[in-house]
């Protein structure tokens, strides 16, 4: 097929503004594997969610929108990851260990932080929701992630999220923490002990960089 | 046409009666009465929540602490003690009116009652709200949207249990305050058998299937609301969180469970009861609500998507509605008495002028907290009105 890489490339960041699964899978199956890098598929699937992240922010795009965005996406990144396992295609920088802290079931925030993240190229080891303390601590010694975000939606699990806090400075005192969830606040956050707060999955990628002191990806300035 | 005997019946129980029984020339003439009276002495609750709702100004602004399950504690009871057994709740929602004080007692057991009687499965954790048992949804499928069917009312136990806490509650507050009664919306329903989630995907792609299971959900809660009204409450909350940015986009909202609230609304305003909304989530489309419920009250925690400050929400609705709200929860999590008196204050100087306006919490009063920042909310608007 007479298309360049960058064209591909294009039709994929297209696709996950789009919501198009289907584009996604066409895009695929239009080419070999060898006519599209997966370094530049998975950068175009990222800059797509970047895209529909700043529409979000700026309210030209709902939650359900960017939901089915972020599953496009997904579901590239697999098809990349399936036809080159073990390659670096998306989310290879920095750790970051998130997850629901246990009294709470409620992670679409959380999912949608998690997809973002990855996009915007951090390593997200996702735990779930409804986690306990003990499951936090080991994904970070077994990771070591540099970076804990926990998420409640909930008041009643506060006090477990501030534990899960103090524990984290005990056993892995180089870890920064990030907070959000509905019943917090910067303020909130600080009083648990967290290094950082986001309300939602806008602001998460710039104070995820913030704690991390890095600098965000060269090609982040994507036009919304 | 005014209904006389239920009005004469409801006072002759104890209880306040239906107010859209009566006519709106009268009620203003009462609520400028009080409004008159309130500057020498001190109105009762009712008193004062009708002055405010007809749009004058009261002895002081009402309030509400918005204490839900956090009134277990008075009584040391577990969450499941709560939320399964009527009379204890009851007891509870008694403790707390007697001992933190408000106006206005919002009946509110969980969010998943409606849920649990469709059949969702449910955890009852000892020291935390109730909640679905999210690894095994009720709706796993798209085509379980379709196998919906409609419960008996009767037999749906967590609904009853409600029926009968707004009983009880009546009775036993009568009319030293304000009881309301509280509807999850269809789609609040449908969320907790399904995910909110997988919910909101299924919204855009595939519409009619949702709409089809909640017109089936809204044929109970229909029931639901008509079995609440015959309690005794003057007025049932429907909590529409999904109509706000925290949901859908406003056109969906409006095509998915606009057409559906408007009939739980139409039933409750038919049995002369006032209808409020709840909605909690962020930036939530009043204009839109108001358009399909013509709610009389709107309880919230964030300012509305067409409003950028309490001023301007004030002048833009504050006219049409009887604005409830909106300390955040964070404040009262973390702040201190003398912070959330604060904020109550300059609340209360924004939104109490020419009465219309209800001093509350944006949601539930965080059930583990100390009650300390629910006497100060109550304190506030006793002091700053």
């Amino acid at each position: 097929m007479d298309v360049t890489d960058s064209e591909l490339c294009q039709a994929l960041e297209d696709a996950v503004c789009a919501r198009d699964a289907g584009a996604v899978e066409r895009v695929f199956a239009s080419v070999d594997d060898a006519a599209i890098r997966s370094e530049d598929a998975g950068r175009a699937l990222s800059n797509g969610v970047e895209k529909v992240r700043l529409r979000y922010r700026d309210g030209q795009v709902s939650i359900p929108e960017f939901l089915l965005s972020i599953d496009v996406f997904r579901q590239g990144v697999r098809r990349l990851r399936a036809r080159e396992p073990g390659t670096p295609v998306v989310g290879q920088g920095a750790g970051v260990v998130i997850g629901v802290v246990e009294g709470d079931t409620h992670d679409m925030g959380k999912n949608i932080v998690a997809a973002v993240l990855e996009a915007s190229g951090y390593r997200v080891f996702d735990a779930g929701r409804d986690v306990s303390r003990k499951v936090f601590l080991d994904m970070l010694a077994e990771t070591h992630a540099p970076l804990l975000a926990l998420s409640t939606l909930m008041s009643a699990p506060l006090e477990k999220m501030r534990e899960i806090i103090e524990w984290t400075r005990g056993l892995h005192p180089g870890v920064k923490i990030l907070v959000g969830g509905a019943p917090l606040d910067e303020r909130i956050a600080r009083a648990l002990g967290a290094d950082g707060y986001a309300e939602n999955a806008v602001a998460a990628p710039d104070e995820v960089a913030r704690l991390l002191g890095q600098a965000r990806r060269a090609d982040e300035a994507i036009p919304g | 046409m005014m209904n006389v005997f239920r009005i004469v019946q409801s006072l002759k129980e104890g209880r306040i009666p239906p107010l859209r029984e009566i006519p709106e020339p009268l009620l203003a003439s009462v609520a400028a009465a009080a409004s008159l009276r309130g500057r020498w002495t001190p109105l009762s609750s009712f008193e004062r929540v009708l002055t405010a709702f007809c749009h004058k100004e009261p002895d002081r602004v009402p309030v509400t602490p918005v204490l839900c399950s956090g009134s277990r504690q008075i009584l040391g009871m577990s969450f499941p003690e709560f939320a399964l057994n009527p009379e204890k709740a009851a007891k509870a929602y008694e403790a707390g009116f007697d001992l933190v004080g408000g106006d206005i007692v919002i009946l509110l057991l969980d969010l998943s009652v409606e849920a649990a009687d469709f059949g969702q499965k449910m955890l009852y954790p000892e020291s935390s709200t109730p909640r679905p048992d999210h690894s095994d949804p009720k709706i796993k499928s798209v085509e379980d949207y379709a196998k919906m069917r409609p419960i008996e009312l009767a037999r749906a136990e967590r609904m009853q249990a409600f029926v009968e806490l707004c009983r009880l509650a009546v009775r036993k507050i009568g009319l030293r305050g304000v009881v309301t009664g509280f509807i999850f919306g269809p789609l609040g329903v449908l969320s907790m058998m399904r995910g909110a989630e997988q919910l909101f995907k299924d919204c855009l792609l595939h519409p009619k299937e949702v709409m089809k299971a909640s017109e089936t959900i809204t044929g109970v809660l229909l029931e639901f609301a008509q079995a609440q009204c015959e309690t005794g409450v003057p007025g049932v909350n429907i909590d529409t969180l999904y109509a706000s940015r925290t949901g859908l986009s406003k056109p969906l909202w409006e095509q998915i469970e606009g057409p559906f609230v408007r009939e739980i609304s139409r039933k409750i305003k038919s049995n002369g009861l006032l209808v409020g909304i709840h909605n909690c989530g962020h930036d939530p489309y009043f204009d839109a609500q108001i358009k399909f419920m013509e709610p009389e009250l709107i309880s919230f925690a964030h300012l509305p998507d067409d409003c950028s400050s309490d001023r301007e929400l004030k002048e833009r609705y504050g006219d049409q509605l009887t604005l409830i709200g909106h300390i955040p929860t964070s404040l009262l999590v973390q702040g201190s008495p003398r912070e959330v008196m604060d904020a109550c204050a300059r609340q209360i100087e924004v939104l109490g002028k020419g009465g219309g306006y209800i001093l509350a919490p944006g949601c539930e009063y965080p059930p583990n907290i100390p009650l300390t920042n629910a006497f100060a909310v109550v304190r506030a608007a006793e002091r700053y009105s």
